[in-house]
């Protein structure tokens, strides 16, 4: 079963796209901030993981920067989630190595499809 | 015995001090008690439903038992509804909203909006926002427009510019006529929420009121939208400086060559020298090589913000703007100034990215960083010695009292009080 990790501190947010995907048939595991994203895929290396921009501690950038210097998440598929006020961070975002980004508010239908079409290009690459 | 009834007294006050305190002991338990009783009630109560709602806004049919709970459950229901009505769009958001209609919940915030207490008329538009049916849109466009309390407007506005709707643009816009108006920058964030559905609505405001057009062709930059480009040179040419200004501004942002010409002619020095600096940096985020002539005239301009927004275009504008600044940089005074400034600053920003800083570095670094200077000219950036001309301050200073035509692009202005917004295009 394909793994994701879904990392964001409104638990609201990580409640609905747990339901959504576990619905669509991944495996999800959860990550309430930055520290605890890193731990978690430093325990096990996820197929893909669904990051928040901004949060409490470690920021989002930050930990996709430390994913991408590091040799085993270096190409971990990552699709950014971010408020719609800081559509600014997705530049950077992509700078350093994001597959892709989904902007809050979100549908949940679309969130799907933008995951299933980053795991097939990276299975196809 | 007179000692014996102060006794009595002293016993008394401290068994009545004694009761109040245990009372007060008591008061306190038992309210605790209540509120951890109740949050566990909520608790439960929103444990039972989440899932109903989670599924509803998942793609999911609504459960029957989701419209027909009521009760503690029930507003549990609608508590978690709005909570993830916030965070989802498209079919999620209507089915969630269509849960509220079903409820009966829609019905009764139209109702809170007709209250007599302000906060809770504001308190019903912010739902009316989410939900965003055609019929809270009615009612919000009405507060908008119509409601006596100037921050239920403010929230009616924010509101408004959350249902997405295309026909809530002319609306906000139309709002600015009214007597004492929401503040612009609300209504430009609620237009710039609304996104591309606020295109057309803008789009025919540019042919609108002094104050739509000027809301509409800032909004419309800041959106860009490129096709809107010619209806920006008509009011870029046409209108008050108001407009004028928003219009050259946007079509700064729009970034067209096109719009070159149009521009250009608002740099000429009989125009108002607000309009003057608001072009000559729009000329810069254009970044056209053909610009840097008339760019360089102006960079002994008297208008500070005239000069310097000049001088800081043709640091954009590759190698016409730079041979431009290089000459003007080896001569005397306030244009030579300006331009020593535009190109330290400059080299400043090629060494932060050279490092990988951000563009915004730069400037924070000239304050502690001494600016190249051409070889002969006066040490340390500064212009040599004379008195600056008559209203015109030191490059690197704005006059007092004299308005920065262009600082406020989008709204902010840059480290030190600079203008913001030169760092890229």
């Amino acid at each position: 079963m394909t793994s994701v990790l879904v990392v964001d501190d409104d638990p609201d947010v990580c409640d609905l796209v747990t339901y959504k995907l576990e619905q669509s048939g991944f495996d999800v595991r959860r990550a309430s901030d930055g520290d605890a994203a890193l731990r978690e895929v430093a325990k096990k290396v996820p197929d893909l993981v669904l990051l928040d921009v901004m949060m409490p501690g470690v920021s989002g950038l930050e930990v996709l920067e430390r994913w991408r210097s590091d040799e085993t998440t270096a190409g971990m598929p990552v699709i950014m989630l971010t408020a719609k006020a800081q559509e600014n961070d997705v530049e950077r975002g992509f700078e350093l190595g994001a597959d892709d980004y989904v902007i809050k508010p979100f549908s949940p239908r679309e969130l799907v499809r933008r995951v299933t079409a980053v795991l097939s290009r990276r299975q196809s690459v | 015995m007179p000692s014996f009834l102060p006794a009595r007294f002293l016993l008394g006050v401290v068994l009545a001090g004694s009761a109040l305190a245990a009372s007060l002991l008591l008061v306190a338990a038992a309210a605790r008690v209540l509120r951890i009783v109740r949050s566990g009630r909520r608790a439960r109560a929103e444990r039972a439903v989440r899932p109903m709602v989670l599924a509803v806004a998942s793609g999911a049919g609504i459960p029957p038992e989701l419209i027909s709970v009521r009760g503690g459950p029930g507003r549990a229901a609608e508590r978690i509804v709005f909570g993830y009505l916030a965070l989802v769009r498209g079919e999620a958001a209507t089915s969630l909203a269509d849960v509220l209609a079903q409820r009966g919940a829609v019905a009764r915030i139209l109702s809170g909006t007709h209250s007599p207490r302000p906060h809770r008329r504001a308190r019903a538009a912010e739902r009316l926002g989410l939900i965003a049916s055609p019929e809270a849109e009615r009612r919000l466009a009405e507060l908008v427009t119509g409601d006596q309390n100037p921050e239920v407007r403010i929230v009616a506005t924010r509101a408004l510019g959350k249902t997405g709707s295309a026909a809530a643009a002319r609306t906000l816009l139309h709002s600015l006529s009214r007597p004492a108006p929401v503040p612009e920058g609300i209504v430009a964030s609620a237009l710039l929420e609304l996104g591309p559905e606020a295109v057309p609505g803008l789009r025919a405001e540019l042919a609108g009121g002094r104050r739509q057009r000027a809301m509409a062709a800032n909004v419309l930059g800041l959106l860009d939208e490129l096709p809107a480009w010619q209806g920006l040179v008509e009011n870029a040419a046409d209108g008050s400086v108001e407009v004028r200004v928003s219009a050259v501004r946007a079509l700064g942002r729009l970034g067209l060559p096109q719009a070159i010409g149009p521009v250009t002619a608002c740099l000429q020095p009989g125009e108002d020298p607000a309009l003057r600096a608001a072009a000559a940096h729009a000329l810069g985020r254009i970044g056209d090589p053909r610009s840097a002539q008339p760019l360089a005239a102006c960079l002994g301009d008297p208008h500070y913000w005239v000069a310097h927004n000049a001088a800081m275009a043709l640091a954009e504008l590759g190698e016409a703007g730079l041979t431009e600044l290089t000459l003007a940089a080896a001569g005397h005074g306030g244009r030579a100034a300006h331009a020593r400034e535009a190109l330290a600053r400059r080299a400043l920003a090629r060494r932060a990215m050279a490092r990988g800083e951000r563009a915004a570095e730069p400037a924070r670094a000239l304050a502690t960083v001494r600016p190249a200077v051409p070889a002969g000219q006066a040490p340390g950036g500064k212009a040599p010695p004379g008195p600056p001309a008559a209203g015109r301050a030191p490059a690197g200073k704005a006059p007092a009292g004299d308005a920065p035509a262009d600082q406020a692009v989008a709204g902010q202005a840059g480290p030190a009080g600079r203008p913001a917004g030169y760092g890229s295009r």
